[in-house]
């Protein structure tokens, strides 16, 4: 039963669930499951946008910007960080903006972090590679980025 | 699609990916009317973050936002230049916003 998921908008949703209990939250939170059923683990927001200059992969962290105007860790994304999901897709709830103060390097990438004391990454995905001059401001309007985790 | 818009007058374009490797010559608008590339001055500007390097600077902000170069070099044409004038280097500031939905599919970290 591969990619099993649950992204009936009408019925149980339980991937939406699922998303609104990790990317929805407005304070630290921690899941204990019962015995037998794994570790517990804590979600911290707020949740950081972090801009890349090299993409990494679902298992490897990519290569963040270092640019004038750019503090490492990114900028956050507000609380929550995300709306109310939809059919498994979950979207920005808050712009998020940065104003180059010399030339940066291209953008191709962007990750989502946590704000746990060892920050924990949990999204990661290519953008269209922008290229800021010193002065312009790049800007991620609310709702630009969506997960969608009824993907396999 | 890219939304980039002149951060002086408003004016906006809406633009396909090819435009994020220069999107200030993705726009035209009237502050600046010179066939030049936009962005050169600024990005070359040795100030750019620093304050000019210790330099008195006007900004508000302390030149992290300065939008105003004079060629390291050369005085100044007129403290902080402004558009119309003369030899004015002001460079023109752009903002550049991924629309919702533009930014797809994001995955979990395994």
């Amino acid at each position: 039963m591969p990619n099993m998921t649950d992204r009936n908008t009408s019925g149980n949703n339980l991937v939406n669930k699922l998303q609104q209990a990790i990317y929805c939250l407005t304070a630290t939170t921690t899941y204990t499951p019962g015995a037998g059923g794994g570790s517990a683990f804590a979600v911290t927001p707020p949740f950081f946008l972090r801009l890349l200059t090299a993409q990494g992969s679902n298992t490897a962290n990519g290569t963040e910007l270092s640019g004038t105007g750019y503090t490492a860790g990114g900028n956050t994304m507000g609380s929550p960080a995300f709306g109310t999901p939809s059919g498994g897709v979950i979207a920005s709830a808050n712009a998020v903006s940065w104003t180059a103060g010399a030339a940066w390097s291209a953008v191709v990438a962007v990750e989502v972090w946590d704000s746990a004391a060892t920050k924990l990454r949990y999204l990661q995905g290519a953008i269209t590679s922008v290229t800021l001059a010193n002065g312009n401001t790049l800007n991620f309007a609310a709702a630009a980025i969506t997960a969608d985790s009824s993907q396999s | 699609m890219l939304h980039i818009q002149c951060n002086q007058c408003g004016k906006w374009t809406v633009a396909g990916p090819e435009a994020g490797a220069d999107p200030a010559s993705a726009l035209e608008c009237g502050c600046c009317t010179q066939a030049h590339n936009h962005d050169h001055a600024a990005s070359a500007c040795p100030g750019a973050g620093l304050n000019h390097q210790g330099a008195p600077c006007s900004h508000p902000d302390g030149g992290w936002a300065c939008n105003v170069v004079t060629p390291l070099g050369e005085d100044c044409p007129g403290g902080h230049c402004g558009l119309g004038i003369e030899g004015c280097t002001v460079c023109r500031p752009i903002t550049i916003t991924f629309l919702a939905g533009t930014v797809k599919g994001l995955t979990a970290h395994a």
